[in-house]
């Protein structure tokens, strides 16, 4: 890999030197994302136009060219970050990026910073980079076969363009803003790929929850963000790893604060006690507002990558078609929640209990998940739930601290599960969009390139000793969590170790199951009636049975044909996926076989390296035999879980036909019910949220707002029309009346106001009983003074004059309660000739303040 | 605010815009109505110049501070009522949105209205300029005669033009909306006297500027502006004084709910932020926790009901409550960035909304029903529609790179770092008392609004476009036409636009906010002083804020 990396890195300079003036502005990040965009808006908007053919290569080309200008990139970026480092430099540029141009302002605490659209590769996006276009090419190859028959094709490459777009956004943005773009626009392309068969209102239904779950997860999100952001003052990752690098970081001092009592979610935790506000700091160790905003962004990765409790989407989401399945639900989008651990390692390292709180949280949803696949029918069932179990794996990597194990996962599985996801739609193709184990069988002569991939796709989720990608990547992240020392909870280490192999032999169980029952034994063909099930089980409220896949039909032939391979289109990315699922592990071989750091950790080790806090120590213990002797457990443990695994699963599959499993059955019919019902964890939350929020809003719509808050002003509206007997006369209800008589109250209000002379007077008393006064009319006024207040107005008679101002001396006259007033008027006229008069009585200081 | 500073230019604009679709209005009543396309062509003509004419205020508005384009003439000068125009950050883009949807709403809506069309476009015409007065008016007189002729022309577009209910609909909104109103003017009028009475010259004032030294003991303080907030919250509408609205949306026709939801809503907002909150900081600072949890519980509230909505012009009813929970919070949050950020979803909201109202008045134009209930698989048959609707859809909850996130994120993390919204309570009474910082919660509840958003808005557009195409009367139905086309395309680039360049309109609103809050701030500080027990005069040094500089291109 290093070698194909360095002979890249030799061509790529001469290719991009006419694109890329330096790595802070390296334009190709830019077209990488255009790409897909542009796709997208041909593909939507002239689908029909430019033709099937026409539709396939638009959006086949644009991911392509996106897929080679990452291989570019990430070359460049090779080579940037090997260059010697310039003199005077602390370190050379470690990222290329690309600025698109500023967004908007955004309040950090006190502050405010700038967010930018600029996008960003470095080692841990340049990883996800590769995976995603590369699988994303493949599998847009793939559904030019697959949606070859169905009528939405433009629309599907329009979804699936916008899909690959919002994904570069995510992986690309620089900021936990622009993540938030893309994190929230593939779940939209995940909302309209999983309706994309809208008329089946299943289906629909399907997308809106998978919608709805992540936007739970997307609120925690948001909150995390803020509060990051808040304290770090930064929404940017490379700032923000900066601010947190720095030795005596008042960043990191931030947000290891506690919240005092008087902070609002503390002090209505506590009820306004502060006893209970000491129990909190007690029983939860990481109350601090940086834990808060981990365990927030967490919240939003368990809804965006179908962890406990907000799977519940995923396996629904198998209504869309089966390479979104495979591209969205089980290589890309999914693990973004693993990559924003990843991208956010730096903080993470810094809360053990959070990490904790990661790591079992991915372990039990690995085995929780493990358990409900092990009795699915359903071939794309088995392997959603083997999706989220194998997503289980990745957070327990990351939550003890093992991100670059965690990643290292996320690439092997994405090669082995879109492979298993692709070979899955390919049995539904071929069988008519039959998927029902119980239905399959045999299958190997029919589709033999199929089954060969599958079969080695299989044979790497089970973790193959030795040859395949996800043994190594099991066996790295198993002795990751052996090893690892979490300050706070020591145990969490061995915990998840011994839930990881225990849900590692279930993978090995299931997935043998569904490969032994799709492909091996008798082709049980489309003849069967329900009733003659080997396995039957009477599922009532599965929502979407294999009953509701017939209506978008493809691979219609004669009923009785015997299923036929599919065209090169779709088989050919199988192959390159499952040669990857074997070749693709060894850029990780664990340090046991080389005595050497792997490409995969020596290329990401930048990326999990914290400075100041390390959670586990590798670089430095890996000359430690403790280690050796982790990872020599590691492995056995891990072949352990291979081979009792898929022992159980032939032993019951091939050489006792299914027969174990039907005794067990009915041995243990509540609990194995309760597993094929996924521990009815679907009906839990109806029972628990939607009905009582539905409920609750029902309330609120039906009787509070009609009867209780309209209610209320109603009755006010009553009162007058009560008391109004009389006037009810006059309300003719015509509303041309009442407007008439509003307008005219109007206007009759205007012209009172313009026709009535008003005038004000204003006074100011001088020294020596002067006063100066100044009346305010308007255009047209004119006046006559009587300044004196004698009653005598000059000029007299009809004339007026325009003064406006006047100044007298006058002689105060003394009232009742000993103060003294000088009365003063003025008489004004307006344009239309009506006056009107005013008089004032002004006070003025008593004697012994004369002649101040 | 600083009138003075700011570049009084000599020109008439405001008067213009102000004036023109008045006069316009009242021509078209004497066209004849046999020739319904010359009146169309009148009122769009008008609507686009001045369009066209709005467009420079914006030339030199980047980062600029201060009232621009001021007008100052004497109108009643024996009661001290000014003819007084100015307009700044708060204000501008509410003016260029009022003059971009009058004309759009003109040419969608006379599809479907073909009777009576004259007095429709005169009443458009007229309702236009008193928007546009309302938001520019300097003068409290002034801004309170717009305030009160907007309701005539939208009670004639409900009554005369709208669905079955119309008039209980019509006399609900006139009345509800002006008996609010009525404490404002009350207010004004005692706020009036009480300057005579303080002022040196002994004048009657309306202006704002005069009426914004006075400074009143607590409790007048508050009454004062409870009885401004009165008026502006039933116009926003705030839960829980929103019940006008589902009613009126639901009766009036498109346009006048486009108009409504798009610019009339937002004068209310703009009251609080230009009126109530500066001339009462104290009362408005003692009663912004309460006002923001109601904002919070507006959220809420709001979605859950539309939620629950059969009726489509009630669900989005009910989501404009939500939506207009946001701006009030940010608002309330009087952060430079939540108040930025509420600026912002103003436009947003009368963008996505009005929207939202004319794709509703699509279907309601072929079937006559905007039951939910009797639609369904309309993708099918209407794909234009469809996508017309998810990306409205998706701008209304906020996705992002459409316009609706960006003003949700700047309310809820502006919010989330509001240091004024909060109350005081007692741990220790030897130390004084010790106040908890409500921001993070209010922002946590908004945040919360942004799920429930996606919850009703996406039930709907299931029922609506997805599912089996089962109503016989649906296989038929016309997607959009030209026109309904001609009108999406402007709201449609502008979502996306604003999502992805937000910056080319805070820039022109961030400044003002951030000198509004000073201004707030300083009279805050100002008027909390103890010891007043009765309505006092401040000078204008007391107002001014310390010098602070001026946010420029290059500070980011």
């Amino acid at each position: 890999m290093s070698a194909v990396l360095q002979s890249l890195a030799q061509v790529a300079p001469q290719v991009s030197n006419f694109v890329s003036a330096s790595p802070s502005t390296y334009p190709v990040l830019g077209l990488i994302l255009l790409f897909p965009l542009i796709g997208s808006i041909i593909n939507g908007f002239w689908g029909k136009k430019i033709g099937r053919e026409g539709v396939y290569i638009t959006g086949i080309a644009t991911v392509a060219m996106s897929f080679v200008l990452s291989l570019l990139a990430y070359a460049t970026l090779y080579k940037t970050t090997h260059a010697p480092v310039a003199e005077g430099a602390a370190h050379g540029p470690s990222q290329l990026s690309f600025l698109l141009w500023d967004w908007f302002r955004a309040p950090v605490g006190a502050g405010v910073v700038q967010l930018k659209i600029r996008y960003v590769l470095d080692e841990l996006s340049g990883v996800m980079l590769l995976v995603v276009t590369g699988v994303g090419t493949l599998i847009h190859i793939y559904s030019a076969g697959y949606m070859s028959h169905d009528e939405g094709y433009a629309r599907y490459f329009a979804y699936l363009n916008l899909f690959m777009f919002s994904m570069l956004n995510l992986i690309l943005g620089d900021s936990l803003v622009l993540l938030f773009v893309g994190w929230e626009g593939v779940g939209l392309c995940s909302y309209l790929l999983i309706g994309f068969w809208y008329t089946n209102t299943a289906y629909a239904n399907a997308g809106r929850k998978a919608f709805i779950v992540n936007r739970i997860g997307d609120v925690g999100v948001i909150l995390g963000m803020t509060i990051l952001a808040w304290k770090t003052g930064s929404f940017e990752f490379a700032q923000i790893r900066e601010t947190l690098n720095v030795q005596g970081s008042t960043a990191l001092t931030a947000l290891a604060e506690k919240p005092e009592f008087n902070d609002v979610v503390a002090y209505f935790l506590s009820f306004g006690r502060t006893g209970l506000y000491d129990f909190w700091m007690r029983v939860i160790p990481e109350f601090t507002w940086g834990g808060a905003a981990c365990f927030f962004l967490f919240v939003g990765c368990t809804g965006k990558s179908a962890q406990l409790p907000l799977y519940v989407w995923l396996p629904d989401a198998m209504a869309g078609p089966t390479p979104v399945s495979a591209l969205i639900h089980a290589a890309t989008m999914v693990t973004a929640g693993v990559y924003l651990l990843c991208r956010l390692s730096f903080v993470y390292v810094h809360f053990p209990s959070v990490l904790a709180l990661i790591a079992v949280t991915g372990a039990l949803t690995a085995l929780f998940a493990a358990s409900i696949a092990l009795v699915q029918t359903e071939l794309k069932k088995v392997l959603a739930y083997s999706t989220v179990s194998q997503l289980g794996f990745m957070f327990a990597a990351c939550g003890v601290g093992a991100f670059s194990a965690g990643l290292f996962h996320v690439y092997t599985h994405a090669m082995f599960k879109a492979c298993l996801f692709l070979g899955a739609g390919a049995v539904m193709h071929a069988c008519r969009d039959k998927q029902d184990l119980r239905e399959l069988g045999g299958l190997y002569k029919f589709i033999p390139h199929t089954f060969r991939t599958f079969l080695v796709a299989t044979l790497a989720i089970i973790g193959t000793p030795f040859v395949t990608a996800g043994f190594y990547s099991k066996d790295e992240l198993l002795f990751r969590a052996l090893e690892s020392q979490n300050s706070n909870h020591p145990w969490v280490g061995k915990f998840v170790f011994v839930v990881l192999v225990l849900a590692a032999t279930m993978t090995a169980f299931y997935m043998c199951r569904l490969l032994f029952l799709t492909f091996f034994g008798k082709f049980k063909g489309w003849s069967l009636s329900k009733a003659d099930y080997p396995e039957h089980v009477e599922h009532a409220h599965d929502d979407h049975g294999h009953d509701a896949h017939d209506d978008h039909g493809h691979g219609h032939g004669n009923p009785w044909d015997a299923p036929k391979e599919n065209p090169a289109l779709m088989y050919i990315p199988l192959y390159v996926l499952a040669f990857m699922s074997v070749v693709g592990g060894f850029v990780g071989l664990p340090y046991l076989f080389t005595h050497k750091e792997s490409v995969w950790g020596e290329w990401l080790i930048r990326s999990a390296e914290h400075a100041g806090k390390p959670i586990t120590d590798w670089a430095i213990t890996m000359a430690d035999p403790r280690v050796h002797t982790a990872e020599v457990t590691a492995m056995i443990a891990g072949f352990f879980a291979f081979a009792v695994g898929s022992g159980v699963a032939y032993w019951v599959y091939i050489k006792a036909d299914g027969a174990p499993v039907r005794a067990l059955a009915s041995s243990a019919r509540p609990l194995y019910q309760l597993m094929v019902d996924k521990w009815r964890v679907d009906e839990l939350y109806d029972f628990v949220i939607v009905r009582p929020l539905r409920f609750a809003s029902d309330v609120a719509a039906k009787f509070i707002d009609r009867w209780i808050i309209d209610g209320l002003v109603n009755l006010v509206g009553m009162i007058p029309r009560a008391l109004s007997a009389v006037v009810r006369k006059l309300q003719t209800g015509v509303v041309h009346t009442y407007a008439a008589v509003m307008v005219f109250g109007l206007v009759a209000m205007i012209a009172w106001v313009e026709f009535r002379p008003t005038v004000s007077l204003a006074a100011t008393v001088e020294a020596n009983n002067r006063i100066s006064l100044e009346v305010h009319g308007g255009p047209g006024y004119t006046y006559q003074w009587d300044p004196e207040g004698d009653g005598t107005f000059a000029p007299t008679n009809d004339e007026y004059t325009t003064t406006t101002r006047q100044s007298t001396t006058c002689t105060p006259q003394d009232t009742t309660d000993g103060r003294r007033v000088c009365r003063v008027a003025v008489r004004a006229r307006n344009a239309f000739g009506y006056t009107t008069t005013v008089t004032r009585f002004i006070e003025v200081p008593t004697g012994d303040r004369e002649g101040r | 605010m600083e009138a003075t500073t700011a570049t009084a230019s000599a020109t008439h604009l405001l008067s213009v815009l102000i004036w023109l679709p008045a006069i316009a209005g009242l021509f078209i009543l004497f066209l004849p109505r046999q020739s319904p396309g010359l009146l169309r062509a009148v009122g769009l003509g008008v609507g686009l110049i001045e369009f066209g004419k709005s467009l420079q205020l914006l030339i030199g508005s980047d980062y600029a501070r201060g009232f621009r384009f001021v007008e100052n003439a004497e109108w009643i000068p024996s009661m001290g009522i000014r003819y007084h125009l100015g307009i700044d950050g708060l204000s501008l883009w509410m003016v260029v949105l009022t003059t971009f949807l009058t004309p759009l709403v003109l040419h969608v809506s006379l599809g479907s209205i073909k009777a009576r069309q004259k007095e429709y476009v005169a009443a458009m015409l007229i309702l236009q300029s008193a928007m546009i007065g309302a938001f520019c008016a300097l003068d409290m007189f002034l801004f309170y005669v717009f305030w009160e002729l907007m309701l005539i022309p939208m009670f004639l577009i409900i009554g005369i033009f709208g669905g079955a209910n119309r008039v209980y609909a019509a006399v609900k909104f006139f009345i509800y909306t002006f008996a609010g109103s009525i404490f404002m003017l009350i207010a004004l009028v005692y706020m009036a006297v009480q300057f005579r009475a303080l002022d040196a010259a002994h004048r009657y004032s309306f202006d704002y500027f005069d009426l914004m030294r006075l400074g009143f003991p607590r409790n007048t303080e508050i009454l004062l502006f409870l009885a401004f907030a009165i008026a502006f919250a039933i116009k926003v509408p705030m839960f829980p004084l929103h019940t006008w609205l589902p009613d009126a949306h639901t009766e009036a026709p498109t346009g006048g709910s486009m108009i409504l939801a798009a610019v009339m809503l937002k004068l209310g907002t703009y009251g609080f932020m230009r009126f109530a909150m500066p001339f009462f900081p104290g009362a408005s600072h003692m009663i912004g926790p309460t006002i923001a949890g109601l904002s919070c519980a507006g959220i809420l509230y709001g979605a859950g009901v539309a939620w629950r909505q059969r009726d489509f012009k009630k669900l989005i009813a009910y989501s404009s409550v939500s939506h207009m929970g946001f701006v009030m919070l940010g608002i309330i949050s009087r952060t430079p960035q939540g108040a930025t950020g509420a600026v912002l979803q103003s436009i947003n909201h009368g963008v996505s909304t009005g929207a939202l109202f004319l794709l509703v008045g699509v279907i309601y134009d072929r079937r006559h029903t905007r039951e939910l209930s009797e639609f369904g698989g309309l993708a099918k048959v209407m794909p234009w529609y469809a996508f017309f609707f998810v990306l409205v859809t998706m701008s209304s909850i906020g996705l992002p790179f459409t316009n609706g996130f960006v003003g949700e994120f700047l309310i809820i993390t502006g919010t989330f770092t509001a240091e004024l919204l909060r109350i005081p309570y007692h741990v220790d009474r030897a130390s004084g008392p010790a106040f908890v910082g409500l921001g993070p919660m209010f922002a946590a509840f908004a945040a919360l609004g942004v799920l429930f958003g996606a919850i009703y808005m996406l039930e709907a557009v299931q029922k609506v476009f997805f599912g089996p195409l089962s109503n016989r009367k649906n296989r038929k139905l016309q997607d959009l036409n030209s026109r309904e086309l001609t009108g999406l395309i402007p709201l449609a680039i502008l979502i996306l636009w604003i999502g992805l360049r937000p910056q080319d309109i805070t820039k022109s609103i961030e400044p003002d906010v951030q000198s509004w809050i000073d201004q707030y701030e300083q009279k805050r500080q100002v008027v909390t002083r103890p010891g007043s027990t009765a309505p006092y005069l401040l000078s204008e040094s007391d107002l001014r804020p310390p010098r602070r500089r001026a946010p420029s291109p290059a500070a980011h």
